[in-house]
């Protein structure tokens, strides 16, 4: 292309740009007349534009290290039966977790049966770690207790990862703890003899000087006949652990264990919580909690972030056992809470005290002969079930303003204690006494951005920027009603909005004004701006931070340094002269009296220091030292304390410290990045901003176009709906936030009637996609478990579950908002309900297979023998004598071999045949009425093709071209006769129909909201209509308001 | 790490002065810091996690290189010599990812586990590479500022910055060289055209 011709086409793309779409076409036949090329090469950047939206958004050097992820992502081994590691012949796999996988194994030598554990390379690279824990495994083993696994060997083998560590062990017929059911009619005697069996297991391991540390119900296998074998003593070692130096708090030791799996941390002990020192008393606190989720059925820690788990751990009093199991005895009761005594020092002090208090309570139990009945409560409800639920805000789509009053969002502690420098433990007054916080919680239109903002100086006013009308203005709101005022309104950036000491002016930083970026000043409802000081672009990193009390300075950073400008002269002066490879990016804050700033380092070490410094020279005093990643500093008007966010287990909270250095609190404990913007100076209102992503569960009737209906919205993120054979109950999975770290396969299976206003029912408390059976009596599903995942069904009116598959089933991946699904199907249930057919990897060969509800006579369905081979995307066909599925290549050395082909399989002779074979990107939607051709969607530049291919010939015919839609929500219906899909024009997302042959498209929705997405669809079986997800992500300027 | 940062950045000095040693010497200091952040991903994903840590990232680059606090006289050159540096350092490690993957043992990532970092996937780093190469031939300028943001990590306002144009410049090309190679780009991936 020559520059001249590319310029040509630049201007006339940008002239397109700038007209609405219904503009364009006009403009396009003026400025390409004659020249066609021209117009279809602006017609496709046009299209690229409006379609690449993620393209390039993240930098190289993250897309790189992603990649890089995923290629050394630890595979799982890919052992066969009959593979033989040294003299261990691979019998079957028994299991996988966090530790390693484990395998059924037999010994050639010795001609027994044994449990070969292989574990993770990057568990055994530290020598010095691994030899200890050898050790300690093998001094337990040798105690030759009957409630003690025996090791048999520990050693090495070559296998495809390299040298692996591995453990042999007697091979235990039975299950663990976790897994294993307890009779209901005598939970009392069973837990009991669990316990004690354990408590005399810890009892010889702690009087031989080994500590378990991981006590948890992974970690105890019961044997059919009632035996107790506690496993992997010493494993915990392999992990990395804190040590009473390296982590004062907890919150840094969760960040300096990459290697602890959620779970884990819910028997930990306070000391093991907050990384302190571990000893025998801490094992007897983890089987406190074994033993009370034993008995009552509930987890006792649970809290949906780990920060949440471990305020329980070191806060929670466990509720009376008399709350969840009838007839406790009062004995039970205390032995109980003295096993979870906070303070090791009033914890039983020895497992055999434990044990014996146990015999004792059993034995009387056993002659009063009581039996333990428990009330199972079946109808879970939401509201109170999931309260923690609530600190995600419940606003409506439509409702903007909100104000909540949170209990939970909470706190903070009474009587704080504070680990002085030298380890000393010291009563002292509490840094913040609140028992509940009270928050006002804003949020912003979908995909509006909130940044920065400021309390006016009477606390009544907050200042602050929003893109809402397309570049960052400046607004105020008032504290009290929420109402807002648009007080810059010009085309220009601006940033970072302070107040003058009366409040009556607003002073800002503008990045582009003409040839006049920097900072101006402007009466606090907006009118005339006046200039107070031009800066260059290239210092365009510039945050205003306060402006003094008499008027004369404004205070700003500027790359990691503090200045002060003059507002009379416009002089402006450094005032700090730091290394600015060591200080924070917008760290700074100034102290109310304009005496102290504080700022935030990063250490050699990596830690994060906050200081306090006069502003006018002097010696920086350390007042807080954390690993965590920290930002933002905001004084209290006090000038003693000191605001700041920092990371606990991946996500931003808000801290307070003070400047006498004690132990900072932790102030929100909620699932969103709260950073902290800004305290108000009566010192109640403490100003922070965040953002989460939100999905509701909407339908619509066909028969009702732009009458949507909320279905779901209680929980932050609603989606993937299935509806019930009878079209009257839509079952669908729950998650917390996504977008902070809880997947969606962290989700909560919930029904919900339609058009009832009733709780909605959780029917399985971790799992996700679920999929009605065809008779409505079941719900299949799938839940995460031993990083892989399996097939479960429970029945509808709750309980009865079945794992039918574990192991290797396989499910296709999903994108982020909008949460998308990107096959239709990722198993199926038959139309008679009585098999499931789905996908599956054995050997790293992947397969689809056939499953009976029952979970009896798995089958499989294809022979497939090449491992480099993607099976996926089961659909039946409505005779259920056949099914439809796809397959792709793995791994492609050029776009050539990117081969997609869809097949149809004969169930009665297991015959596949291939039907399309396309080196383009296609997806398979379903059978035609007739059951004669299948229906499949192919991705093109601009929207999709549909096209039908006769399963009798294999003859492909196009049946229509939806240049508006979205390759990845495009839905049959139930009936095979119209076609739903999310239609995305000018940015704006909507639902519309199409007849499956082909036809006029019609659309059903109404939205304008340009960052609101629709996600999977979901056909109500009658084909009469479609339930959605309607996903954004917003941004939330949150308010305590009660700081004391 | 800021003793890393520093490292870096007296090694790209040394480098766009024309000492040649010097990207020897600089491409392991990218790749461990590559190494340390795919292990963030994946710790990150053990403990439930998706693989989203942008916040990773940013805190990558400010070790890497520093921007904002070089003070060079030719800042410009630097910054764009440090991209041009990232770039070539990060395709030469993708070549031998890909090259590992196909040569070496068999490393089976199920589609299931592929997750949502299936879909970014779709941009290959290395075809971006030769399409940045041709749209250099005629737009020279666009190609800079593509490299300076998605190589270099810089946001529009360090761009405009660096390359002494307006913020809304910046946006304008950006606008343009992105939709021009997401369209080269889902050409060779998509035959439909």
């Amino acid at each position: 292309m020559t520059p001249e011709r590319w310029q040509r086409i630049e201007q006339v793309y940008f002239a397109a740009l700038a007209r609405t779409p219904d503009q364009r076409a006009a403009l396009l036949d003026e400025a390409c007349k004659g020249d066609e090329p021209l117009r279809a090469e602006v017609e496709s950047l046009l299209a690229a534009h409006q379609q690449g939206s993620g393209f390039l958004a993240e930098p190289a050097l993250e897309f790189e290290a992603k990649n890089l992820a995923l290629d050394r992502r630890t595979p799982a081994l890919a052992l066969k039966a009959g593979q033989e590691l040294s003299h261990y012949k691979i019998l079957s796999r028994l299991g996988a977790g966090g530790m390693g996988e484990v395998f059924l194994a037999q010994d050639a030598i010795l001609e027994r049966r044994v449990a070969l554990k292989l574990l993770p390379v990057q568990f055994t690279e530290d020598a010095e770690r691994l030899q200890r824990f050898i050790r300690e495994a093998k001094a337990a083993s040798a105690l030759n207790h009957p409630n003690i696994i025996t090791i048999y060997e520990i050693g090495e083998i070559p296998t495809a990862q390299g040298q692996t560590h591995f453990i042999a062990t007697e091979f235990i017929e039975g299950e663990t703890l976790r897994t294993w059911a307890l009779d209901e009619e005598q939970r009392l005697r069973q837990a009991l003899n669990i316990a004690m069996q354990m408590a005399s297991a810890l009892d010889a391991a702690h009087k031989a000087g080994i500590v378990h540390r991981d006590i948890k119900p992974e970690n105890v296998m019961v044997r059919p006949d009632g035996l107790v074998k506690v496993l992997d003593f010493g494993l915990a070692k392999l992990t990395p652990q804190p040590t009473d130096s390296e982590a004062r708090t907890l919150i840094k030791s969760l960040n300096t264990q990459p290697g602890m799996i959620l779970g884990t941390l819910r028997y930990m002990s306070p000391e093991q919580a907050r990384g302190r020192g571990v000893d025998a008393r801490s094992d007897i606190f983890s089987l406190g909690v074994v033993l009370y989720e034993l008995l009552t059925g509930q987890p006792l820690f649970a809290g949906d972030t780990d920060a949440d788990i471990v305020a329980a751990i070191i806060h929670k009093q466990a509720p009376p056992l008399a709350e969840h199991l009838s007839g406790v005895p009062a004995e039970l009761e205390r032995i109980v809470q003295k096993a979870l005594a906070k303070e090791k020092e009033r914890r039983y002090q020895s497992a055999h005290d434990l044990q014996a208090d146990l015999q004792a309570v059993k034995q009387e139990s056993e002659l009063t002969a009581r039996r333990a009945r428990s009330g199972p409560v079946t109808r879970v409800n939401l509201t109170a079930q999931t309260s923690s639920m609530l600190t995600a805000p419940r606003f409506s789509l439509r409702q903007l303003l909100l104000v909540l009053i949170v209990g939970l969002l909470l706190v903070s502690v009474i009587g704080w204690l504070v680990m002085a420098r030298h380890g000393n433990v010291v009563e002292t007054p509490p840094l913040a006494s609140l028992q509940n916080v009270e928050v006002v919680r804003w949020a912003s239109l979908p995909g509006e951005v909130y940044s920065t903002g400021a309390f006016s100086p009477d606390s009544k006013w907050i200042a602050f920027t929003s893109s809402k009308s397309g570049v960052r203005n400046i607004y105020v709101r008032q504290t009290v009603s929420g109402q807002d005022h648009q007080s810059t309104k010009d085309e220009f950036t601006n940033e970072s909005p302070i107040w003058s000491p009366t409040g009556e002016e607003i002073a800002f930083f503008s990045i582009e004004r003409g040839d006049h970026p920097g900072i101006w000043r402007m009466p606090m409802m907006g009118g005339p701006l006046t200039l107070l000081k031009v800066l260059p672009l290239d210092e365009a990193s510039i945050r205003l931070l306060r402006w003094s009390k008499d008027g004369a300075t404004i205070y700003y950073d500027s790359k990691q340094q503090l200045f002060s400008l003059n507002v009379q002269s416009g002089e402006t002066r450094p005032i700090t002269h730091f290394d600015p490879a060591q200080v924070s990016a917008s760290s700074f804050s100034i102290s109310p009296d304009e005496q102290q700033i504080a700022y935030i380092t990063t250490e050699a070490n990596g830690h994060r220091s906050i200081w306090v410094v006069p502003l006018h020279g002097g010696t920086p005093k350390r007042i807080v030292d954390t690993a965590a990643a920290s930002r933002n500093t905001a004084w209290h008007p006090d000038g003693e304390r000191l605001f700041y966010s920092s990371k606990v287990d991946g996500i931003y909270q808000i801290f307070v410290a003070d400047i006498k250095g004690h132990q900072p609190v932790q102030l929100t404990f909620g699932d969103r990045e709260s950073f902290v913007v800004d305290v108000s100076a009566d010192g109640a209102k403490v100003l922070y901003g965040s953002s989460e992503e939100q999905s509701d569960l909407w339908g619509i009737s066909l028969a009702k176009a732009n009458e949507e209906f909320v279905v779901a919205s209680d929980i932050s993120c609603e989606l993937w709906p299935d509806i019930s054979p009878d079209n009257k109950t839509v079952a669908y999975q729950a998650v917390r936030n996504l977008s902070q770290g809880n997947g969606i396969y962290n989700g909560t299976v919930l029904t919900q009637e339609i058009g009832v206003k009733a709780e909605a029912f959780v029917l399985a408390k971790d799992g996700f996609l679920p999929k009605w059976s065809p008779a409505g009596k079941q719900i299949a599903f799938v839940r995460r478990e031993n990083e892989s995942f399996s097939l479960k069904t429970i029945n509808v009116a709750g309980g009865d579950e079945k794992t039918l598959v574990t192991g290797g089933l396989l499910l296709n991946p999903y994108s982020v908002l909008p949460y998308t699904r990107m096959e239709v199907s990722d198993f199926s249930w038959s139309p008679d309900g009585h098999q499931l057919g789905y996908c599956f990897s054995q050997a790293g060969v992947q397969n689809l297979r056939l499953i009976s509800a029952d979970g009896s006579g798995d089958t499989p369905v294809t022979n497939n023998q090449d491992a480099n081979l993607i099976i996926y995307c089961p659909i039946w066909s409505g005779d259920a004598k056949r099914l439809a599925y796809a397959t792709r290549p793995i791994k492609i050395a050029t776009f050539e071999d990117n081969i997609y082909r869809f097949w149809v399989v004969d169930l009665e002779t297991r015959t596949a045949k291939p039907l399309v074979q396309l080196n383009a990107n296609i997806h398979l939607l379903g059978w035609s009425p007739d059951d004669q051709e299948l229906l499949f969607a192919q991705n093109l530049q601009k929207g999709i093709s549909l096209w039908r291919v006769s399963v009798v010939t294999g003859k492909q015919s196009l049946v229509a071209r939806v240049p508006s839609a979205k390759y990845y929500n495009v839905h049959l219906s139930p009936d095979r006769r119209l076609v739903a899909y999310v239609s995305d024009e000018d940015g704006e997302d909507n639902l519309r129909v199409i007849p499956a042959g082909g036809g006029m498209e019609r659309q059903l929705t109404a939205n304008k909201a340009p960052h609101l997405y629709f996600s999977t669809l979901a056909w109500s079986p009658d084909s009469r209509a479609i339930y959605y997800g309607k996903q954004s992500r917003y941004s939330l300027l949150s308010m305590i308001t009660n700081f004391r | 790490m800021a003793a890393g940062s520093h490292e870096v950045t007296q090694l790209l000095l040394a480098w766009s002065e024309g000492n040649q040693t010097a990207l020897a010497q600089l491409a392991p200091l990218v790749e461990r810091e590559l190494h340390r952040l795919a292990q963030g991903y994946l710790s990150n994903e053990r403990r439930g996690h998706s693989l989203q840590a942008t916040e990773l990232v940013n805190e990558a680059y400010v070790r890497l290189i520093d921007w904002k606090t070089v003070r060079w006289q030719n800042r410009a050159h630097f910054v764009g010599v440090a991209a041009q540096l990232m770039r070539r350092i990060l395709v030469d490690h993708a070549r031998r990812r890909h090259f590992q993957k196909r040569v070496g043992h068999c490393l089976q990532v199920s589609l299931a586990k592929a997750e949502n970092i299936a879909e970014e996937r779709s941009v290959d780093v290395i075809a971006l590479d030769d399409a940045l190469n041709s749209l250099a031939q005629f737009d020279e300028r666009k190609s800079r500022i593509v490299e300076l943001r998605f190589f270099g990590g810089l946001s529009e306002v360090e761009i405009a910055g660096a390359l002494k144009i307006s913020l809304r410049t910046v946006q304008r090309e950006w606008n343009l060289a992105h939709a021009w190679l997401y369209r080269e780009l889902s050409k060779e991936a998509n035959d439909d055209a």
